[in-house]
Parts: C-alpha cells; sequence; structure tokens
C-alpha cells in the first residue's frame, strides 16, 4: 500500500468510526473543560490525537477510546485536573453538598444559565457521571466501564451531583417546577 | 414462610435510597412499581422524587453542550480531518 494509499484508508477509518461520535466527544470535553472555549480546544486537540493514533485503535468502543484520550490531554494540560477528573468529590468543596437555605440562595431568572453555571459549579468527575447518564442515557454499568470506576462510584457521584445541582438551583423557576 | 422485600411496601427511606435508581431506570419493573406506589402515596417523598426528576431532564434537555460557535468549529475539524487528514507538519 503506498503512502497515500496508507492515508486514504485512515481518513476512510476515521470518517467510519469517529467521526460519529465528534458531538458525544464535544459534550464530555465540555464537562472536563471550565468553558466553551477550553472545552472546544480539548474536543480539536483529541480530534488530533485520535488522527493520529488511528493505527493503534482496535475498532472497538469509540466512546471509551476517546474518552481516554480526552482525559489524559485534559490532565496533561493542567495537573490539577487529575485529581479533579479521577477524585469522588470528597476533597472538593466539602460543604456543597450541604442544603442551603432558600434565602441562601442566588435567584436569577435565565433558566439556561442557572443550569449551565450549577453544572460548571460541579466537580469534574461529577459533572461526567451526570453528562454520561442523564444527557448519553448510559445505563450505570456503562458509565462505570467507560470511567473505569466501580459502579457504586457512579451512583455515589450522580447522586452527590444532582443533590448540588438543586441546591444550587433552589428558588430557580426549575426548582418551583415552573420552567418549560 | 418469611416475608420478602417484593412483598412489602417500602419504608421512606428504602423509596428514597432507591429513588434515583428509579428515574435512571436501572430498577426490574416489579420493583420499581414498589417504589412508585409508594412516591405516589407519600407526599413529602412525591416531592423529593418530582425535584429530582426535574433536575434529570432539564440537565438532558441541555445537553450540557458546546455554544453553537464551538461546537460548529468541532465539527468543522471533524470534517477536514476525514476530507484531507492532518498535514504532516500540523
Amino acid at each position: 500500500m503506498t503512502v497515500a494509499e496508507d492515508e486514504a484508508a485512515r481518513r476512510r477509518r476515521f470518517e467510519e468510526v469517529i467521526a460519529p461520535e465528534a458531538d458525544f466527544l464535544a459534550r464530555v470535553a465540555r464537562s472536563m473543560s471550565r468553558s466553551s472555549a477550553e472545552a472546544e480546544d480539548l474536543a480539536q486537540d483529541t480530534l488530533l490525537k485520535a488522527f493520529r493514533s488511528l493505527d493503534r485503535f482496535d475498532g472497538r468502543h469509540p466512546r471509551a477510546w476517546l474518552y481516554r484520550i480526552a482525559r489524559n490531554t485534559a490532565i496533561n494540560r493542567d495537573q490539577r485536573n487529575r485529581e479533579l477528573l479521577l477524585d469522588d468529590g470528597e476533597d472538593v468543596d466539602p460543604v456543597a453538598d450541604e442544603i442551603l437555605e432558600p434565602e441562601q440562595q442566588v435567584v436569577t431568572p435565565i433558566l439556561e444559565h442557572d443550569l449551565e453555571a450549577a453544572l460548571d459549579a460541579l466537580p469534574p468527575s461529577f459533572r461526567l457521571a451526570v453528562q454520561l447518564v442523564d444527557v448519553e442515557g448510559m445505563h450505570y454499568q456503562e458509565a462505570a466501564d467507560l470511567l473505569e470506576v466501580p459502579v457504586g462510584t457512579v451512583m455515589s457521584r450522580l447522586h452527590r451531583a444532582r443533590k448540588r445541582l438543586r441546591a444550587a438551583l433552589a428558588g430557580t423557576p426549575l426548582d418551583r417546577g415552573t420552567a418549560t | 414462610m418469611s416475608e420478602s422485600p417484593t412483598d412489602r411496601s417500602p419504608s421512606c427511606s428504602e423509596a428514597l435510597e432507591q429513588l434515583h435508581a428509579v428515574l435512571d431506570g436501572e430498577l426490574p419493573s416489579e420493583e420499581a412499581r414498589r417504589i412508585i406506589d409508594h412516591l405516589e402515596a407519600c407526599p413529602p417523598c412525591e416531592l423529593e422524587g418530582d425535584s429530582f426528576r426535574r433536575i434529570k431532564e432539564a440537565v438532558a434537555a441541555s445537553g450540557n453542550a458546546l455554544d453553537p460557535a464551538s461546537l460548529a468549529r468541532v465539527r468543522e475539524l471533524t470534517d477536514r480531518l476525514c476530507r484531507e487528514g492532518v498535514p504532516p507538519t500540523a
């Protein structure tokens, strides 16, 4: 096979296996990042690395493969991400699990902004659990396999994430059940 | 004959413990039904269930996505890699 044929085959394989997962990668990158711009950089770096290392991919579980590249890229970019992505949130803002009284909440009228801010305030390991189960619709076991953690860890992160989201959204239209 | 867990009505603490698994479709239907029956008969637990259901639905609807311009650029790069690959110097 010539170099040109080799490159063409690589592009075809990328198109077949990786390209369909680009939106998934973008969402996961968002969960690992503090902003949309940071997530965009992470997703693009991950795509470039995936393309270059496609020869080493066995073709099974492309989402898990992309997730691992993205996670390692995020960690290499900033070592502080290691703890944030891999921990169970025990050492991350421990008071945040407490339920605050309604008058302690900052009430803002824009639901999308409220939710985005509440999600951004979660530790990334929590955000990923919510992302995989609530947005991607994964079963606990699927999320655990992808994150390479026990099922109980996924459940714990998910429950605590939702409690924090509920506390952060107290007093908003979402909390009052009036959001459409 | 001893009573099995599926023969009796769950307590509030049991219902709340299983609440997320019910919302996430992780329980067998018979077990989920027991919890749902409890929620429907117990206003405090029902309120708790509703609040977490709203959280779950809002997150699912949001997609936790990139802003549209960022997502468009990620898709553009994906398309470019499919068409052109990566230049050796990139």
